[in-house]
């Protein structure tokens, strides 16, 4: 694994990293600022549109009975997916010694960040009454009310809450180093902000030491959270008894499913950046060409989940089940279905093409339309399953309103909004990672030499 | 207790709640002065409700009812236990009268027309305007005074007939649903004006040809009550009963074989009976059976079938059924078929021995005046010719509810001086130059009576809420301000000493005094039935049958016109609940649809919901099409009661006008209006309007939801016992659990059984559970979203589980299942694990209950319950003032965003169990009664304590129909169903 070839000519220094880094920190240009003005305007409307749903009542949306989750679930389940690949590719990697991992990993540690923080909203969004949410959240009090264990919806809180820590803990403490860097080298209220991040971070040894360890120590707690997180998530499905939800297979093929979706992502976002930032010397094609691996493997999972899951439907006793199955293939709802396959079974198979793998123009169509895809795969989950259940006479439908298509949008915003402060404040690729897989400027030891690794055994800055 | 010292305390506390939410809507303030009592009035004990006698005014049945009251202010109405008729139970429309009292569309107070606008003036100017206007006609015979109302019954007739006499003024008495029809057939019979009274319940077969006895007809609660005595089974031979008609209606729903007919061919198909039963019982073992055998040679089984459109052989079939205690009731149309067949009908009683056994033709059912549509055609032309002077419209609504075709409208604007009294700004109001608005239900007397001998008072039990005076004593200033014999004929000071002086002198002699006949409310009992007069066969052989029928091959569909099953002929239009009770055949709600048969559908090339309008010289009318079996080939149907263009907020606009198109030509023989419009001109529209409906889908697709057992086994198992009681959770489940429920074993669990056999689907279950649980409305655009809020249904399933074509699905075939569907009380109920913050949890005594303020409004409960009985406040649903006096304060109003469902209606189990606690006796089986089972007039539910082995509902836990609706889904649910019993073999 460290007899991986650098990124770069064995003869690049340090200090063009740096460079390289940093100038992603400097003065916005006119793209950046008017991607942020579009996201900003998003989430304001969102925001309107949110506030008139609190003061007016949730019927301003589309959901209804007997389709009560719509929109709002269903984009919750898609950002949680998303927030999935970043600590797979920041920890897992990590843990596994993938080196290829080091150019992209804060990208996709920060999407993780900001894809739990859009998550997690639409929890608070969907519920009819937003301003008692702190019910869900067990705190002692005169009452002696505890919120019910038994609930997946509780799971879902600790879930998510001990996600959204953990990530964000993750993604502060592997910038220490890097935010150290950029506060030696701003001045004025970018120095303050970076002096406060760094938490006063020197580089010397002992601190060196402790990083490593802590960062490790992150590492494998994050890991098992991968896993654990969207398990919780598939359970607020799986636990239920709707036809359509009710399935053991639910956990591995939502995690398959939040890997497919968050590397699908990753793509997006690193592909246009790179372009921009000038970064194809760091993000080469062959990270792309990994990243577009994973996603042709996770896709063929998904794929392989979905036909299990209609073979049970059809092998199956139930016949509630089994008819779900039908309404969700053939009845009026089955576009949702049809879009879902095309999106994330037969569109990856491209990926099969090297010559596709290793394009970024293609990747970055491809995970648009994963995308697109996952995000439809969620409601046919969420709302196709809910329109037919066991009681004939309430099966019905669902139209999502002006309210609701507005939020989404505004979450794509809002995920973009933070996505765009931190291109512009933070160093998107790791300083020191990146580094390491450098030659050290150096005695050469001779081509191909292996680096010394390891977390207490890093080059100074 | 003392009239005026109750109606004096009422006046400050019934109108104080009033005064702060209604005052914005009436002319002059509610209330002056607010005074406390100095002494509490020891009958008073605040927070518990006190009941009275009175009287529904919803249709003209006139069920005696109890209005709950609370801090004097009505809350909940009620079947009154001592009514012989309804016997404590209700419909739907009656359960709606609160909001009639209530309702935010109410004339504040008299009105007087200046110019183009209705202004408010005092009761003394206008009665003085009516008086200056009258007083010379009186003078001069009266004859130049109309006075044009419904049927009357009771000292409102009285009043009326003596008025008439007295003063020679003009009256006509009328409803737009018109038997005149069956009461010419009873004259040609047996010489006599009135309606005949059935006796259903002491049939055991019946076959009705159009009568929606269980729906619309005469006295549905009456004859609901009667048809599940006849017809229910109870582990014996039950009864068999037949529907023939062109539309499946309410009652069709219930028969064990529908027979879809042409319509007027009704006529021939009775005829076709008759002969059958003639021919089977012989000629001579019928009294004039002989003058009879020549007219029904003539209908023989192969001419029934091709007049009536229906299948050959099914005359034999019918009198098979009807030769054991057989009747047969009339049809409903008004049309000069229907009196042919009103007539046959007659005749068929007549030869299979009914008439004073199962039907007294001398007995009249609502006794007291109707005359035929002919008298108001009559009006209208004395009108026309500017022969009336002053016209008095009481109850009626001319206007909206004549034919197009008969310009009722402009003869009006001959009339000087147009007098109303109705409640609402309708459109006979908006024409009138008076309006001297007539108290709501409950705010005055009133009294009827439905059948001869049995009398039901409504006296008043809240100070009315506008400025309100009561028409009888309007006709009573008039008759003493014209002085002379008028005013010698009725010494009474008002209307309701008259009504009082009345019923003293009914029950003179049962020994009772005026404050106990005001406490129970009804005198009387149903007679039983006498000795049948004789038939005059030869004058019923002398009715040209032949030229009754409609063209059986005739070119261009009929439009069969029938009554809104709870709007009437468009008087319930402005009450919300009804117009949110689903139809109970179709399922739509606020509006009109047009009903056809598929293969009506094609040969006219309708689409489902695609707007036709049918035109005739009369006007037109226009609604969406809908499109099913339950409709015979070349048949339109349409409802009465809709499309009014004033009334109110809730009445406008919805619909069409289905009167525009009847066809204002009175039928020669009875004077009675035809409901049925042949040649019509069809216009299909190119757009479509939805018919918001709240059914998912109507056939089971498999799942055994509604289920069926065929009679013979059901008489096989009866007698025998089933124990499933792990069903509600008593005995512990076969599988391991991991979560104990820690009520187990239970010491008291709330269960309810619910007869398919008995339910009729008249869905008054629902409105009573609105009213008792503060269940709101939510309109029109709310429910074709799927946002009713309604906390108990009626299923409509056509077949069994099997069906799974909703295209196919034939109730003349597959008959119909009706399922009321309400919260299951699950023992593993799938609610409440999924709820985060515990609003769902499970009581010690097997309930699901839902705490209100802790809910946060996640909706998991509702996507995970497999019955779909959860309901979300979308919206915060308070309506129009005054119409949240009607909330009951026992039960909480919910917020918006909160999740709703039934409790088996806690509060009065709540009451309950604390009464017995502080009488320290043990609870009595059947003493609580939730909303919904205390009104079901088919006794279809029973409620009670699953652990009480002595508990009604035990035993129908134990009962071999029993079942559990979804049971392999293991919720153990607190309501078991008992299998509908299908009658094969005799009718298939």
């Amino acid at each position: 694994m460290s007899a991986e070839t650098p990124p770069s000519d064995r003869g690049q220094a340090y200090a063009a990293v740096n460079d390289a880094v940093v100038r992603t920190l400097r003065a916005p240009g006119p793209l950046w600022a008017a991607g942020m003005a579009a996201s900003v305007l998003g989430v304001i409307a969102a925001a309107i549109a949110w506030a008139w749903q609190v003061y007016t009542g949730l019927g301003v949306a589309g959901i209804s009975h007997p389709v009560g989750w719509g929109v709002y679930i269903v984009t919750f389940v898609f950002w949680v997916g998303i927030a999935h690949s970043g600590t797979l590719i920041s920890a897992i990697l990590y843990l596994f010694r993938s080196q290829w991992r080091t150019s992209v990993y804060r990208v996709a540690e920060a999407m993780t960040v900001f894809a739990v923080l859009t998550a997690g909203l639409f929890p608070l969004i969907h519920l009819g009454r937003v301003w008692y949410f702190y019910w869900l959240i067990p705190y002692p009090n005169q009452r002696l009310l505890w919120p019910n264990f038994r609930s997946p919806l509780i799971w879902d809180v600790f879930a998510v809450s001990t996600y959204l820590a953990t990530s964000a803990l993750f993604f502060l403490v592997g910038l220490l180093p890097d935010v150290a860097a950029a506060r030696d080298s701003t001045t004025g209220t970018r120095h303050r902000f970076y002096k406060a991040l760094s938490l006063g971070w020197t580089g010397t040894e002992r601190q060196w030491h402790h990083y490593g360890a802590a960062y490790l120590f992150l590492a494998a707690f994050a890991t098992p959270l991968v896993i654990s997180v969207h398990s919780v998530v598939s359970w607020d499905f799986a636990m239920g008894i709707v036809p359509g939800w009710h399935s053991l297979l639910f956990p591995p093929y939502f995690v398959a499913g939040a890997i497919f979706s968050g590397c699908a992502m990753v793509l997006t976002i690193l592909v246009p950046m790179r372009r921009m930032f000038h970064l194809e010397r760091y993000v080469t094609t062959r990270h792309l060409e990994r990243l577009a691996m994973l996603v042709l493997l996770t896709s063929t999972i998904v794929g392989y989940a979905y036909l299990t899951e209609v073979y049970f439907a059809w092998a199956g006793v139930s016949v509630a089940e089994r008819q779900a199955f039908q309404w969700r293939l053939f009845g009026e709802a089955s576009w949702g279905f049809w879009i879902m396959v095309v999106c994330n079974v037969l569109t990856p198979l491209l990926l099969w093409s090297r010559r596709i793998r290793r394009h970024p123009g293609w990747l970055f169509g491809i995970s648009l339309v994963v995308n697109v895809g996952m995000w439809f795969e969620r409601y046919v989950i969420v709302s196709v399953s809910l329109m037919r259940g066991y009681e004939p006479w309430a099966f019905g439908g669902y139209r999502p309103s002006w309210v609701e298509l507005t939020i989404l949008a505004g979450s794509f915003c809002w995920f973009f909004m933070w996505f765009l402060l931190f291109a512009r404040t933070l160093p998107s690729m790791s300083i020191i990672e990146v580094k390491e897989t450098l030659q050290p400027p150096v005695r050469v030891p001779g081509p191909g030499a292996p680096h010394p690794e390891g977390p207490g055994h890093r080059g100074a800055d | 207790m003392g009239g005026l010292d109750r109606r004096g305390f009422l006046k400050v506390l019934g109108t104080g709640a009033a005064a702060a939410t209604a005052s914005a809507c009436t002319a002059r303030p509610l209330l002056q002065h607010l005074f406390p009592y100095v002494y509490n009035d020891p009958r008073l004990r605040y927070g518990e409700p006190t009941d009275y006698a009175s009287m529904c005014t919803g249709c003209g049945a006139g069920c005696g009812v109890l209005v709950r009251t609370r801090e004097g202010r009505p809350v909940k109405v009620e079947g009154n236990p001592a009514d012989p008729l309804s016997e404590a139970r209700l419909c739907a429309r009656g359960q709606a009268q609160l909001q009639d009292l209530y309702n935010p569309d109410r004339v504040p107070g008299p009105l007087e027309r200046r110019g183009e606008v209705q202004a408010a003036i005092p009761w003394d100017a206008a009665l003085t305007r009516l008086s200056r206007a009258a007083l010379p006609l009186l003078a001069a015979g009266g004859a130049r005074i109309a006075l044009l109302t419904r049927p009357t019954t009771g000292t409102m007739d009285a009043l009326l007939a003596r008025f008439a006499a007295a003063t020679g003024a003009r009256w006509v008495a009328w409803h737009p649903a018109d038997r005149s029809d069956l009461r010419a057939a009873n004259r040609i019979a047996y010489g006599l004006d009135s309606l005949p009274t059935w006796r259903i319940d002491r049939a055991r077969a019946l076959v009705s040809f159009g009568a929606d006895f269980l729906g619309t007809w005469l006295l549905p609660v009456a004859f609901t009550r009667m048809f599940t005595e006849m017809h229910a089974f109870r582990g014996e031979e039950p009864g068999r009963f037949a529907q023939v008609e062109p539309r499946l209606s309410l009652t069709g729903q219930n028969a064990d074989q529908w027979i879809p007919v042409r319509p007027g061919g009704e006529a021939a198909l009775a005829l076709g009976v008759a002969r059958s039963a003639l021919e089977m019982r012989g000629t001579g073992a019928v009294p004039g059976g002989a003058d009879l055998a020549p007219l029904l040679a003539r209908w023989d089984d192969a001419r029934v079938s091709r007049v009536s459109g229906t299948p050959p052989g099914t005359s034999d079939r019918l009198a098979g059924i009807l030769a054991r205690d057989g009747l047969a009731l009339p049809p409903d149309t008004g049309s000069s078929s229907a009196t042919a067949a009103a007539l046959a009908t007659s005749l068929l009683n007549q030869v299979i021995g009914a008439p004073g056994e199962r039907v007294s033709p001398d007995l009249p059912t609502l006794p007291g005046t109707a005359h035929p549509y002919s008298a108001v055609v009559d009006l209208v032309g004395a009108m026309e010719r500017g022969e009336v002077d002053v016209l008095l419209v009481h109850g009626a609504n001319p206007a909206y509810e004549l034919p197009g075709g008969l310009a009722f409208a402009e003869a009006l604007a001959r009339v000087p001086l147009v007098v109303a009294t109705s409640p609402y700004p309708d459109e006979t109001s908006a024409l009138a130059h008076l309006v001297l608005p007539h108290p709501g239900p409950f705010e005055g007397w009133t009294d009827a009576e439905p059948v001869r001998g049995v009398h039901v008072l409504g006296q008043p039990l809240v100070e009315p809420l506008y400025d309100t005076r009561h028409f009888g004593d309007v006709l009573l200033a008039l008759a003493r301000s014209a002085g002379g014999e008028a005013a010698a004929a009725f010494p009474a000071p008002d209307f309701g000493a008259l009504l009082r002086d009345r019923w003293t002198g009914l029950a003179a002699g049962s020994g009772l005094a005026w404050e106990a006949i005001k406490g129970r409310g009804v005198l009387g009992d149903l007679p039983p039935p006498t000795p049948a007069p004789p038939f005059d066969a030869a004058a019923v052989a002398a009715v040209d049958f032949e030229a009754a029928g409609v063209d059986p091959d005739a070119a261009s569909p009929a439009l069969v016109v029938h009554e809104h099953p709870y709007l009437g002929s468009g008087e319930g239009a402005n009450l919300p609940w009804l117009q949110e009770l689903p139809d109970p055949v179709v399922k739509a709600v606020w509006g009109s649809w047009i009903e056809l048969h598929p293969e009506t559908a094609a040969s006219l090339g309708v689409a489902p919901e695609q707007v036709m309008v049918l035109r005739n010289a009369g006007g037109e009318v226009r609604a969406p099409a809908w499109i099913h079996r339950g409709v015979a080939p070349g048949v339109l149907a349409l409802a009465a009661g809709q499309g009014h263009t004033r009334y109110g907020r809730y009445a406008t606009g919805v619909g069409t006008r289905a009167a525009a198109v009847l066809p204002p030509v009175p039928d020669p023989v009875t004077g009675a209006l035809a409901r049925v419009v042949p040649a019509l001109e069809v216009v299909p529209q190119p757009e479509r309007e939805p018919v918001v409906r709240t059914a998912g889908s109507t056939v089971q697709r498999e799942r055994e939801i509604a289920l069926a057992v065929p009679l013979a086994e059901a008489l096989r198992d009866a007698g025998r016992t089933s124990s499933p009681m792990g069903r509600a959770g008593l005995e512990p489940s076969p599988w391991p659990e991991m979560y104990r429920n820690p009520h187990h074993p239970y010491e008291r669990r709330w269960a309810m059984s619910v007869d398919l056999d008995r339910c009729t689907g008249c869905q008054a279950c629902m409105v009573a559970c609105m009213a008792e649980n503060n269940v709101p409305f939510v309109g029109k655009e709310q429910v074709a979203l799927g946002r009713e809020m309604s906390w108990i249904w009626i299923e409509r399933y056509v077949g069994g589980p099997e069906s799974d074509d909703e295209a196919e699905a034939d109730p003349a075939r597959d008959g119909v299942r009706l399922l009321p569907m309400l919260c299951q009380q699950c023992d593993n109920a799938p609610c409440e694990p999924v709820c985060p913050v515990f609003a769902a949890y499970h009581n010690p005594e097997g309930l699901n209950v839902q705490v209100y303020n802790r809910c946060v409004g996640t909706r998991y409960c509702a996507n995970n319950c497999p019955y779909k009985v959860r309901r979300f406040n979308w919206f915060e649903y308070t309506p129009a003032a005054p119409l949240p006096l009607a909330y009951n304060p026992d039960v909480t109003v919910r917020t918006m965003g909160v999740m709703e469902k039934c409790t088996f209606c806690i509060q009065r189990i709540q009451r309950g169990v604390l009464r017995a606690r502080t009488q320290d006796r043990p609870l009595v089986d059947g003493e609580i009664v939730p909303a919904c089972v205390q009104t079901c007039p088919a006794e279809a539910l029973v409620f009670g304590d699953v652990v009480d082995e002595g508990s009604a509902v035990r035993r129908h836990f134990q009962d071999p129909r029993g079942y559990g609706a979804l049971e392999d889904l293991a919720t153990r649910p607190a309501v078991t169903y008992l299998k509908k019993v299908v009658r094969g073999g005799t009718l298939t």
